[in-house]
């Protein structure tokens, strides 16, 4: 009986080995990365989902702290970062030597010039790297479609940038920005949370204080966002404004702390926290109105066809029920007095993508990547080391106007 | 023991300017220079797997599903699992004993075999993806082949008037065999109909769902709703309930070798099996660069001289004779020159085939002196390494002209060294006290007298930059 048990353990211990490991890259394919200032997509070139997220920090190899790589202080300590996470990414997830491999890094256009060239002396000077392509994140965002019109809002976690494409060709007059995303929400939940432990009378030793709130780590308030919090419609919205004591809040509950201790989340913390994608700051600005200002900006016929190809990428995107919200304050700002007489347009129209948001511009990096045209693009190691720049337009030296 | 040498009290500084504790180094003994894990290229030599050290030299892994409940139980690493047997009709499922999972609840079929291939899973959205790449690939392809023709030739071809006079005058053979070519080629990529792919581009859609009631209404179940690590493990669906996550690939692990940028000589190889701790080939700064540890020092004060006792002690398997030095003046060209730039072309004989490696710059970390340490002048000689010496009380032979007033003991590969410290007058109190020097060794090569017979052992110096954290300074009231 127990050698038939045995047996039947290590028949199945064999079963439990699925077939298929990508770890291991082929010769032709490569690396895409998409360096967010959250979470890091990685993949390999031409498949459809990344083979992971990882949190955008390291380790500091001075100080043993983690650290976000976005927290730099110039560029040799983004090196040191860089060297670390690429190193991790490549012999920890992949599980192979970065050298002579292909890489694509999906950057947004407004990444800063000493970014991408600390990044391409990593890539190539430390880890001799084959070949590299910085592509920018809007535009491919569009490969995932099929289209080339676009006006592409990537809301992403410290903020949200708006670049309109027409034709493939990108906009660049009219990009807009503006520094909400998942980091200004999270610190609205911190406040809101503080005000809610504030207000109780009695306190409760089940119960989280106002120190605890102010210490609690970034992931306890990513969570709740995620599991808890939603974008509430435009008519709730304007009733919990107006205090209608008919307004019925969504339920409360009790988030569990290691410490043994409860967080107490609100039904109004829950259906407000995504407000401040939405509040007008003080220069009257949110995301709606992002994307009506870049309307403006652009030329007559280009007005249409943009404001009917509306693509909503970055994580923050994916909250529930922010298409939808976003509509609605698209459509009631067009009626009112600052767009009116500017604007002529009927309808906005989004995208569906085939994929989750929050790697859209890496599936579109990995489509890309996977067609000739990355040979022709890339730049290859030797023109690299010969004269140590990474193409960009504002470089004379390779963007000279051809006669 | 290796608590002791990673301690960061001694510190060195590598060729490429960073700098680590000793047994953190490598010691390239073809190139006689240190180098550390910044200057090193990494390699990958075999894969395993990390919780059943099976070498997975077959292509598979292990699968865990993504689910934990939240705060209470680990994730489980195997889920062990169980058979379901009808007499007649054996079906087999998958079941976690840990949180009591079974492949049933994410709706993946029973298999016939216990080690049945489980199905893998593909992405939903597949088969429009497809769609999009092949489209992408023939746009690439014809880019491609654009390439090819010059653009601008024909457009000069174009320009010229001579193709009106084609008819009046004729062309020359070879002249019209070109340019059919060249037209053909035009023509083929820009419309033929066979090459074309097109692709139906996503239709926006203005209908979008509003927000579900269930967010007003439903409780908040948090066991039920998964954490953003276990959706990111099934990137495509990020499922937002428990009761969609699907077992994943379980990561595998790596063995690392290090080599040598310059000379591409292995400095560190490990073996291939997963379960040894063996190495091929380990070059460790430990086993080739004298070690120095402090012993005692008499309390610290600002501009007073202290006493220092430092042993050093030689790992080495053979004999070395080491100088101290002051360190040259900062950024000084001696100073520059010891952190060699790595960047180095090699010609081979042949001329034919021109290598560039190593292109990293060095990367120099600053460091402050607090302290003035008064290095003897003397020579020392230091005797190889001997395990079985080590524990012989009796052995005894002090035949080194030492001068008692540096040399207070010695015993086998291992010496004490008393120096004279004078912090700097102007450090305060509780403040660290470094103080730097230039260690020049002599490093025996054993391996040229192997390799060409008979030949006497080369002694190359050695230059180590040595960094010490003596310790705090203290008060002089207290004593």
């Amino acid at each position: 009986m127990e050698s038939e048990v045995k047996k039947s353990m290590t028949e199945a211990r064999k079963s439990l080995k699925l077939p298929v490991y990508e770890g291991l890259l082929a010769e032709k394919t490569g690396v895409v990365l998409d360096i967010g200032t959250k979470y890091t997509k990685y993949g390999i070139f031409g498949s459809f989902q990344p083979k992971g997220f990882v949190m955008s920090q390291v380790k500091d190899p001075h100080t043993g702290k983690v650290r976000s790589l976005y927290d730099y202080k110039d560029a040799d300590d983004l090196y040191a970062l860089l060297i670390e996470f690429i190193r991790k990414i490549f012999f920890k997830y992949f599980v192979t030597s970065p050298k002579d491999k292909r890489i694509v890094v999906v950057e947004s256009v407004l990444t800063p010039t000493v970014w991408r060239n600390t990044l391409a002396k990593v890539l190539f000077k430390h880890f001799e790297v084959l070949s590299l392509l910085y592509l920018p994140s809007h535009l491919v965002s569009l490969c995932t479609l099929g289209i080339n019109t676009g006006l592409v809002l990537d809301i992403g976690y410290t903020e949200a940038t708006l670049l309109p494409i027409f034709e493939g060709v990108p906009v660049l007059c009219a990009w807009k920005d503006l520094s909400i995303g998942g980091k200004s929400v999270e610190s609205h939940i911190r406040t809101l949370l503080k005000n809610e432990v504030e207000s109780q009378e009695t306190p409760n030793p089940h119960l989280v204080t106002v120190e605890d709130i102010e210490n609690l780590s970034e992931s306890i308030l990513e969570d709740i966002k995620v599991c808890s919090c939603f974008v509430t419609t435009k008519e709730r919205h304007d009733e919990i404004l107006e205090n209608n004591p008919d307004h019925k809040y969504p339920n409360n509950f009790l988030y569990p702390l290691k410490s043994g201790k409860k967080i107490p989340v609100s039904g109004l913390l829950r259906e407000t926290a995504f407000e401040v994608l939405f509040d007008l700051d003080l220069d009257m600005l949110n995301i709606a109105t992002m994307i009506l200002d870049s309307l403006v900006c652009v030329s007559r016929d280009m007005k249409k066809p943009l404001a009917e190809n509306i693509l909503l990428t970055g994580g923050t995107s994916m909250t529930p029920g922010l298409k939808y919200r976003l509509l609605q304050e698209l459509r009631a700002l067009l009626e009112s007095s600052a767009y009116k007489d500017k604007l002529f347009i009927k309808n906005f129209k989004f995208h569906e993508f085939p994929a989750k948001e929050n790697y859209v511009a890496w599936l579109g990096g990995a489509i890309f990547a996977a067609t000739e045209s990355y040979n022709k693009r890339a730049i290859q190691k030797d023109a690299y080391l010969n004269n140590n720049i990474i193409p960009d337009w504002c470089n004379l030296s390779v963007n000279l106007p051809s006669g | 023991m290796a608590f002791l040498a990673q301690q960061e009290a001694v510190i060195i500084a590598c060729t490429c300017g960073s700098l680590k504790p000793v047994c953190r180094t490598y010691f390239c003994r073809h190139c006689f220079v240190i180098r550390c894990g910044n200057c090193v290229s990494n390699e990958v030599d075999s894969i395993y797997c990390a919780f059943c050290l099976d070498n997975v030299t077959c292509e598979h892994s292990l699968s865990v599903r993504s689910h934990t409940v939240r705060e209470t139980t680990p994730q489980p690493q195997q889920p062990p699992v169980s058979k379901h047997a009808t007499p007649s009709n054996r079906a087999y499922y998958l079941a976690c004993f840990f949180c009591r999972w079974t492949s049933r609840d994410s709706n993946i079929p029973d298999q016939k075999t216990a080690s049945g291939s489980w199905p893998e899973r593909s992405n939903t959205h597949s088969t429009r993806l497809n769609v999009l790449l092949d489209y992408y690939k023939s746009i690439g392809a014809l880019e491609k082949s654009n390439i090819n023709i010059d653009h601008q030739s024909y457009m000069k071809y174009l320009r010229k008037p001579t193709h009106l006079l084609e008819d009046q005058f004729g062309f020359s053979a070879n002249v019209r065999k070109q340019k059919v070519e060249l037209l053909k080629k035009k023509n083929l990529i820009l419309t033929d109909p066979h090459s074309k792919i097109t692709v139906e581009g996503s239709v926006p859609t203005d209908e979008i769902e509003p927000l579900s009631e269930d967010f007003i209404t439903k409780e908040i179940d948090l066991l039920s709703i998964p954490k953003l690590e276990q959706r990111f493990n099934i990137s495509d669906l990020q499922p937002d309930h428990v009761s969609q996550l699907m077992p994943y690939h379980k990561r595998l692990m790596v063995k690392q070798s290090q080599r040598c940028r310059e000379c591409e000589h292995n400095v560190c190889k490990p073996e291939y099996n997963p379960s040894s701790i063996k190495f091929k080939i380990q070059l460790s700064g430990y086993f080739c660069i004298p070690e120095i540890r402090i012993i005692s020092y008499t309390p610290l004060i600002a501009g007073q001289v202290s006493e220092i006792t430092f042993k050093i002690c030689n790992q080495f398997k053979e004999s070395t004779t080491i100088k101290f030095k002051q360190l040259p003046p900062k950024n000084s060209e001696e100073d520059l020159s010891y952190y060699k730039t790595l960047k180095k072309e090699i010609l081979l004989t042949d001329n034919l085939h021109k290598s560039t490696i190593l292109m990293e710059e060095a990367r120099i970390q600053e460091v402050t002196t607090t302290g003035q340490l008064d290095l003897p002048k003397c020579e020392l000689v230091l005797p190889p390494r001997d395990d079985a010496a080590d524990c012989d009380d009796l052995a005894d032979n002090q035949n080194y002209n030492d001068d008692p007033k540096i040399v207070i003991w010695r015993k086998c590969n291992k010496v004490g060294v008393r120096m004279q410290i004078t912090p700097n007058p102007d450090l305060t109190v509780g403040s660290m006290v470094k103080v730097g020097f230039l260690l020049n060794f002599t490093y025996t090569n054993t391996l040229s007298s192997t390799l060409e017979n008979k030949q006497a052992p080369q002694i190359i110096p050695v230059d180590v930059k040595m960094f010490i954290d003596v310790g705090v300074l203290s008060d002089e009231t207290e004593k």
